[in-house]
């Protein structure tokens, strides 16, 4: 990702706006920018940067203060134009002029250092100065981000001084010397359009100057594992964080391999927030517990708060999202999700002052108990500005029309239960406040739809991009009759009662289909019964992967599968990044010719090198996991169940996978020889998860001691035996062994 | 021997793959490691007695029982699904909802919740291996229910076909030829004679059907 930010004080360009992935349409073609001469020595013309650069890590160049320009081309291939800011760097790359004040600063994608070229390229060459020419357009198609800061009158005057500084200084200076390019403030200014997470760490990186104008500009914080960090650590380095996100308990938790009050509960957090960042405005929280205390003190403590986003929570009842509901103000944004909820009654809806008007997301589709209709109505209808809306299942039909009538302007929703017996004049009224809904991208919902009614939403379908249907027990006629109204579907959620005829549907309907998942309606049914079974196969994956060149996502549950099936599906999408195969009974081999399925998987991670994250089922050997780590080079995310032969399959994944940042796997015949083998890795890793393995303590002990950096933990609740591991999880921390561990877990 | 019994009863279908799967008592399977927890027995622990978990043959079919705490064990290993029934009398032990390992397959909670409205229910004749199923929800009434089930096993199990179905007050079928009695199981787990409820209550409640046929 490049940004091109263009300080245009004389322009009639719109302010700015944010960076996004998306080039937005330029206002006015760019004029010719001619880049200020900030960086001392840059005089020479020619190639640019020297071979010699490109060998020094950047951390390891600690002043070095030059802005480096790098371009991604298609293809990936990235050239380096450096700005200048220091003879010795690079030889500086042509002159630079300037021209009112305009001033060009780019940034590449930092993650790997190793692939930036050091090549000096001129994209243009005017009067003999290094510039930028043409439109936007031709910017956009070699990956450069055009942004415009609009009139800025201080940042201005800021940069003519800097300049002016500079150029006095010139004589006096070094020539081993460099000066700073910009002013501090300058760099910060700019860094707010830094917005990746990625880029972010990077940009921290380059130097202290740098470093430091990160960590004083930025607002957002991600933390993938709550204990890597501690509360103390975080707001140390971020003084003016608004925006905090949390994940906490592993992914298996989701499946009940986490025993309760294993930990990740949100409250630490927020007393330390409470005195460090009062404007905190956003909390979005993946598998933490938040009591309803904790939601009390949030609603408490923040008086500028603005959104709430509880996934996979537990400890908490509707009773803590009263208080939010009564005490934030300014409160845009309610999401709960699929939590461990202890549902009290729907009376917190009602909590939201009559005066409050500011909500923008509300999502409260998982709750089991009634709210007030009455509530609800009138908040939808005085919050104007609302653009998400998912009810629970106990909205009918006909409140539902009367919620649309009120929203037409709704980018997601989220219906009630789609079952109500309706007279033909309501029937209307629905159809035709769905059709009031052009604004429509997202659709969720849809509880116990029938098909009689299904054809209410068509005409609301017709700008949708998400139809999550998996919750909509549908038969493939239906899915048949409604699909050819989406035709700008991207990503599609269904249940497998729509069976292969209802995916020969999707193939043939949704060209632009990015995304597939396709859910069990019923998972625990083991026993075989023909007909009207529900349940997709190997065939239904074939012909959705005809269809749908773009896919990328896949999440398929099935009892069938084999591996000539799997070799086609990625023979005809390659694109792979995320593909999640569950074959439902363990061990299950290709019910065809019943060799494992190594090969399935194999073909995947020879054919998708895009591949970012892996779930695997059926039988399989070590084969697999040797193709894995052969092929799988970009993989960053893997799960495997009821696998493997013996230690090598787990080791093949640690030496040859170097992405990999999350490994979990569970009831897998991989010892201690397998654990250790990743020594070295865990480190870059976020965590690892082991469960039903074989894997003792005293391995795990040994872990702990050579990798002070880790923590290794051992979820043990059978007492009986002393030396299996269970469960354990190791995870990279800088905060030391968790202090707040249950009795249940052994922090080694 | 297993191996007869089932191709006797069972219909050609690709749901049963079981001739790849090493059904072999005295040699190798194939290479199939049960990664089998320790709590958990092997079917040659149920069945043979004398087998132990770290033989060096493995174990006859590959897959874990768990207790579900009533001493009911089922096989969850779908492709030995008939087999087993065969071998475990069907006593509507509520099928193998409660056998398979925890958190497996990896399905969210909230989901299997909220997927809980499907109207699909199992029917099973009895003396009939394979179950069929049915979707109440399109059916309105006791009548077009019982007309599908029938039509379902006279099709295909060569089932005499029941004649004149239609229920008695004891919700038994009132045939010309052979007695049938419906029955279904609803959400406490009591076995209750069809046609007792309204049909809506019926629909609500029923998880799964059984038909007994008894020769007049």
């Amino acid at each position: 990702m490049l940004f091109l930010f263009q300080i245009s004080p004389a322009q009639s360009a719109p302010p700015f706006f944010a960076s996004s992935t998306r080039f937005p349409p330029p206002a006015a073609a760019l004029r010719p920018l001619h880049l200020a001469p900030f960086f001392a020595g840059a005089s020479s013309k020619g190639s640019g940067v020297t071979a010699a650069a490109s060998k020094l890590p950047i951390t390891e160049v600690p002043e070095l203060s030059s802005l480096l320009l790098f371009v991604r081309f298609p293809g990936g291939v990235c050239e380096g134009f450096d700005f200048g800011g220091g003879s010795d760097v690079g030889g500086g790359v042509g002159e630079w002029g300037v021209e009112g004040a305009d001033l060009g600063l780019l940034w590449k994608d930092f993650c790997d250092p190793a692939a930036w070229i050091f090549r000096g390229r001129r994209i243009a060459d005017s009067a003999g100065v290094w510039g930028l020419d043409g439109s936007d357009d031709f910017y956009e198609e070699r990956g450069i981000i055009v942004l415009r800061l609009g009139e800025d009158r201080s940042l201005r005057r800021t940069f003519m001084a800097a300049k002016r500084k500079k150029e006095m200084t010139e004589e006096a200076r070094s020539p081993e010397g460099r000066l700073s390019p910009f002013p501090d403030e300058v760099l910060e200014h700019v860094l707010a359009f830094v917005k990746s997470h990625k880029d972010r760490s990077a940009v921290s990186l380059v130097c202290k100057e740098w470093f430091n104008a990160e960590r004083w500009s930025r607002i957002r914080v991600f933390i993938g594992n709550c204990y890597s960090v501690s509360p103390e650590i975080l707001v140390r380095r971020f003084p003016n964080i608004r925006s905090v996100t949390l994940k906490g308990k592993p992914r298996f938790s989701d499946f009940n391999l986490v025993p309760a009050n294993w930990g990740a509960d949100i409250h630490a957090w927020l007393v330390t927030f409470a005195s460090t960042y009062p404007f905190l405005e956003e909390l979005r929280l993946k598998r933490m517990t938040i009591t309803d205390e904790s939601l009390d003190f949030l609603a408490r403590s923040f008086p500028g708060f603005k959104a709430l986003s509880l996934v996979s929570c537990d400890g908490f009842s509707t009773n803590g999202l009263a208080s939010i509901a009564s005490s934030c103000r300014n409160l845009a944004e309610l999401d709960i999700q699929e939590n461990g909820i202890e549902d009290l009654g729907g009376s917190w809806l009602s909590c939201f002052p009559e005066h409050f008007n500011s909500l923008e997301v509300l999502n409260f589709a998982n709750l089991t108990t009634e709210v007030s209709f009455d509530a609800l109505e009138r908040l939808v209808a005085r919050c104007k500005s609302l653009r998400v809306l998912k009810v629970n299942k106990n909205v009918t039909l006909e409140q539902l029309q009367k919620l649309l009538v009120r929203a037409p302007k709704l980018t997601e929703l989220g219906t009630g239960s789609f079952s109500q017996e309706l007279a033909p004049r309501l029937y209307a009224e629905v159809e035709n406040a769905f059709s009031n809904c052009r604004d429509l991208h997202t659709l969720s919902g849809l509880w116990e739809v029938s098909s009689l009614y299904l054809p209410a939403i068509y005409p609301a379908c017709v700008s949708l991009t998400f139809l999550n249907l998996s919750y909509a027990v549908l038969l493939s006629t239906d899915l048949a009759k409604l699909l050819p109204n989406c035709p700008l579907l991207r990503r599609l959620w269904v249940l497998d009662t729509v069976e292969d005829k209802g995916l020969e549907a999707v193939g043939s309907s949704c060209r632009l289909l990015e995304e597939l998942r396709v859910f069990p309606a019923d998972p625990f049914d083991q026993e075989i019964v023909l007909d009207e079974v529900g349940g997709v196969t190997e065939s239904g994956f074939i012909a959705v992967s005809e269809g749908c060149h773009n896919l990328r996502y896949v999440l398929y549950f099935c009892r069938q599968m084999t591996n000539a099936a799997v070799a086609t599906v990625v023979r005809n999408c390659p694109n792979f990044t995320h593909f999640r195969l569950c074959i439902m009974s363990p061990h299950q081999a290709d019910y065809v010719t019943d060799d494992p399925m190594d090969e399935a998987f194999g073909s995947v991670v020879k054919t998708c090198t895009k591949l970012q994250r892996l779930a695997v089922s059926g039988l399989l050997t070590d084969k697999t996991f040797e193709y894995i780590g052969t092929y799988a080079k970009n993989l960053e995310t893997l799960s495997v169940a009821f696998a493997g032969s013996s230690d090598r399959g787990m080791q093949y994944v640690l030496e040859g996978c170097p992405k990999l940042r999350k490994l979990e796997i569970r009831d897998c015949p991989f010892g201690n020889a397998a654990l250790l083998a990743g020594l070295e890795r865990y480190e870059s890793m976020r965590s690892l998860w082991m469960s039903a393995c074989r894997v003792t303590i005293n391995a795990c002990r040994l872990l702990a001691r050579e990798m002070p950096r880790l923590n290794v933990e051992v979820i043990k609740e059978d007492e009986s035996d002393d030396t299996n591991a269970e469960k354990v999880y190791v995870y990279r921390s800088v905060a030391g062994p968790r202090r707040d561990a249950p009795p249940f877990v052994l922090t080694l | 021997m297993a191996m007869e019994l089932e191709l006797g009863l069972a219909l050609p279908s690709v749901n049963f793959p079981s001739k790849g799967l090493g059904l072999d008592l005295n040699g190798e399977a194939s290479p199939m490691i049960a990664a089998v927890p320790k709590k958990k027995r092997s079917v040659a622990d149920a069945f043979a007695g004398d087998n132990t978990t770290d033989t060096a043959t493995l174990p006859l079919f590959v897959w874990d029982f768990a207790d579900d705490g009533n001493n009911n064990k089922s096989a969850y290993s779908c492709s030995l699904e008939a087999f087993c029934d065969l071998l475990i009398s069907d006593d509507d032990n509520g099928g193998s909802r409660s056998t398979a390992p925890v958190g497996w397959p990896p399905v969210k909670p909230a989901r299997l919740k909220a997927a809980g409205g499907t109207r699909y229910v199992k029917v099973k004749m009895e003396g009939v291996a394979i179950g069929r199923k049915v979707d109440l929800s399109l059916h309105r009434s006791y009548a077009t229910l019982l007309d599908a089930v029938d039509r379902l096993f006279t099709r295909n199990h060569h089932v005499e076909a029941a004649g004149d179905l239609t229920l008695g007050e004891d919700g038994a079928s009132l045939p010309t030829s052979h007695f049938r009695t419906f029955t279904y199981q609803d959400v406490d787990g009591d076995w209750m004679l069809l046609g007792d409820v309204p049909w809506e209550t019926f629909v609500k409640s029923a998880k799964r059907l059984k038909i007994h046929s008894s020769k007049e």
